[in-house]
């Protein structure tokens, strides 16, 4: 009987606060722990690589080795035939191959200018642009030893002098704020906020749906925006406390800036659903014009592939996303030092935003627009 | 006022059809348009000459030459460079020191620093590539000098440099393209969201017609048939999608028409059958349209990121591949769907796909149709008890 009255209660259960929490605390903390545990491995590592080696010299073993050696590839397969690189890359068995030619080491030798054959899967694009920067080092690193050889040997240049030679210009390439291109630091913290933002503006939708018609006063629309502006916030920064403290993504920038630039951007896409929510009276049709307006703007606003490499119509439409703006914000308070100022034209932006969304809900809320 | 009621109309009027066709497509368009450029140029960076010889505007030349990066500030110091870089108006930074080109004439290994802003791979990447490509050029010319000098003829010189260069061959994307990459991706996801938004709220609509029948066994049925049909009709708009994407990808954006039409459309049927008994589970546990619709838009981001197609299944952590093809069938979709559509993949390649497919719904799709059958008997036995 007991069990039945329990039955009763679950589904009569209205899940009026239910849904908040679930998408604005369940959702990201759940897809949070499960995205930082996929992606515990943060680089690409041990790509599984085939290797054929036509030359069987001892440089040519002592190359393989400085591959496998390097965490970067993993051989999985010494094959005997060329063709067989392709094969594995075509089934997905193997995504770098190495084609060592034959007498690589005596032509070296005899000044013939031997070549190394990599091949890469390009259809896995993290995995491609780590196996070739990792390959060029490696590679580098035979090449300046055989070219102080060189140098040494036939040119009869001092010892001590051999490095000068054999690196006339010695660049340093210092890549900061993610030096060992983490992929989770690149990728986990806008995406979260990504998904977050599907879930203020949902929300925005909803709420405006149970504030239609109530008569109420401008001013309780502020106070429930920025009320949903704080839960958005709070939504956020607890998804990125759980990077930090599980998955070990750093947080390096100002704090305040952090939760200033955070609680503008939630207010911002809160907004949105709001307004959007204010117009139309079907609450399933608000929320999924909300979700699809903010959803494409996790890839429009730049976050993967840059706002620079995209045509100028796409430049001018990423300057008026709202995530082009807290996108990069959010990655760059967790990998670089940043002080407040550095987000003051951040705030700026997403204050203007605010302010306009603000003035357009004002002039909707005034002139009834509804369908 | 008039004309956007008569707007918000039409949409409601046609909200199957523009959710399932018009949206992905016009996505793809946007998408593709968004990422058609295949490199990343034009970067923004500083430079800073603490050296002012002939060597050092050289080099400075050669950057101001190169189309991948585009010199838009002098620094007047390094940590003016770096304030500048976390500010973001610039992505990296050229120092040449004081000595430069001393060092140059000296043969003396002469020292340069390429600052780049590693926070976004994409552009950070890039101008290492481009910074690369300008010093080893000025390494080469530098060498062969230095060679000739030493008694080696030209020829010799150059066979000596070029010794161990690493000849590339990138298969399937031969540029890295970003778009020819995601946009199978983007496919599989499209026709994933717009299946389950709009046959769930079919699903949930039978549900509650149900609820709000009176208790008779007889009437109280669900009607298989009509649910069959919306499920054929359903699937057969997002087949419309699929290759109306395809189609506008290769007549826009000219992505390449490779691999096998019936293959492709196979493994959209598995993967529509394994996500039909998704959109089941997720009829019963959802009783509002609006909360359930909210949820499938969650689903696009953290479903794509684990399906094994940005994150591959080598690199994931230890025993989540299993789960993750145990619980969501994308993984059956987007990465053989890749294989096809980039490498020509034959059956060969991909069965093994498929058959993970078909055992996936093989299992939920009863399993889907026993919850959400489960569920209607529970509403059922509520009100049973609620009238007694």
């Amino acid at each position: 009987m007991r069990k039945q009255s329990d039955l009763v209660k679950s589904e009569k259960k209205h899940p009026k606060h239910v849904m908040p929490i679930l998408v604005l605390i369940v959702i990201p903390l759940v897809t949070g722990l499960i995205l930082g545990y996929e992606m515990s491995g943060n680089v690409a590592s041990n790509i599984p690589t085939v290797v054929v080696d036509h030359d069987h010299s001892d440089f040519s073993r002592t190359f393989i080795e400085y591959i496998d050696e390097s965490s970067f590839f993993e051989v999985i397969e010494y094959a005997d035939r060329d063709e067989r690189v392709e094969e594995m890359l075509y089934n997905q068995e193997a995504f770098v191959g190495v084609i060592i030619p034959e007498n690589l080491y005596s032509d070296m030798k005899e000044g013939k200018a031997p070549r190394i054959l990599t091949i890469y899967d390009g259809s896995t694009l993290i995995v491609l642009s780590a196996a070739r920067s990792a390959m060029s080092e490696i590679l580098l690193t035979v090449k300046t030893a055989f070219m102080m050889n060189i140098y040494q040997g036939k040119l009869g240049v001092a010892p001590a002098d051999v490095m000068n030679h054999a690196l006339p210009v010695d660049v340093t390439y210092r890549l900061l704020f993610n030096p060992a291109r983490n992929y989770r630091n690149f990728l986990l913290p806008g995406m979260l906020a990504g998904l977050i933002q599907v879930g203020i503006a949902c929300m925005g939708a909803d709420r405006a749906g149970d504030m239609r018609d109530r008569g109420i006063k401008f001013s309780a629309h502020l106070k429930t925006i920025f009320n949903w502006g704080i839960f958005g916030t709070v939504s956020i920064f607890l998804t990125m406390l759980e990077q930090c403290l599980f998955f070990g993504i750093p947080y390096k920038g100002t704090l305040l800036g952090g939760i200033v630039v955070t609680l503008l951007f939630s207010i911002v896409v809160f907004c949105i659903g709001y307004m959007i929510g204010s117009m139309i009276s079907d609450r399933t049709l608000a929320s999924q014009i909300s979700a699809v307006l903010v959803l494409p703007t996790t890839i429009l606003g730049g976050y993967t592939w840059p706002v620079l490499a995209m045509p100028d119509f796409f430049q001018k439409l990423a300057k008026i996303l709202p995530f082009t703006y807290y996108g990069e914000a959010v990655r760059n308070l967790c990998v670089k030092p940043l002080q407040f100022h550095h987000l003051l034209p951040t705030i700026f932006t997403l204050c203007i935003f605010a302010a306009v969304e603000i003035g357009a809900l004002y002039v909707i809320k005034r002139k009834g627009v509804s369908a | 006022m008039k004309l956007f009621g008569q707007i918000i109309g039409l949409i409601q009027k046609y909200k199957p059809l523009i959710i399932l066709i018009i949206v992905p497509i016009g996505l793809t368009v946007i998408f593709g348009a968004a990422m058609s450029a295949v490199f990343v140029e034009k970067i923004p960076i500083a430079v800073l000459d603490m050296d002012g010889t002939g060597a050092s505007r050289e080099i400075i030349e050669d950057f101001y030459d190169c189309p991948g990066v585009i010199i838009v500030k002098t620094a007047a110091s390094a940590e003016e460079m770096k304030e500048d870089i976390l500010m973001g108006t610039v992505k990296g930074g050229l120092i040449i020191p004081e000595g430069f080109g001393r060092d140059v004439a000296g043969n003396k290994s002469a020292k340069a620093l390429v600052m780049i802003d590693g926070s976004n791979f994409m552009i950070g990447n890039n101008l290492m590539l481009y910074a690369s490509d300008i010093f080893t050029e000025k390494n080469y010319e530098l060498q062969v000098s230095y060679m000739e000098e030493g008694g080696m003829t030209g020829y010799s010189s150059e066979q000596n440099i070029s010794t161990l260069e690493l000849a590339d061959r990138t298969l399937y994307n031969p540029q890295a393209g970003y778009f020819y990459y995601l946009l199978p991706g983007l496919l599989s996801i499209f026709v994933q969201q717009t299946y389950l938004s709009v046959l769930t709220p079919v699903l949930l609509d039978e549900k509650n017609r149900l609820r709000r029948l009176p208790l008779d066994p007889n009437t109280r049925r669900i009607q298989r048939g009509k649910i069959l049909q919306q499920i054929f009709r359903i699937g057969g708009m997002t087949f419309i999608d699929s290759l109306g994407s395809i189609l506008v990808a290769n007549l826009l954006f000219a992505y390449p028409l490779r691999g096998n039409l019936v293959l492709i459309i196979m493994l959209q049927l598995i993967f529509l059958a394994g996500i039909t008994g998704m959109a089941f589970v997720l009829a019963s546990i959802f009783d509002d349209e609006t909360h359930c619709t909210e949820f499938i838009m969650f689903l696009a981001i953290p479903t794509m990121l684990t399906s094994g197609y940005a994150w591959p299944e080598f690199m994931m952590a230890p025993g989540f591949a299993y789960i993750v093809k145990a619980i969501w069938p994308l993984y059956y979709y987007n990465n053989p769907l890749k294989d096809v559509m980039l490498k020509g993949a034959e059956f060969s390649a991909v069965g093994h796909y498929m058959a993970g497919g078909l055992l996936f719904a093989a299992f939920w799709l009863p399993a889907g149709l026993w919850i959400y059958r489960r569920r209607i008997r529970n509403m059922k036995q509520i009100e049973i008890m609620e009238t007694a």
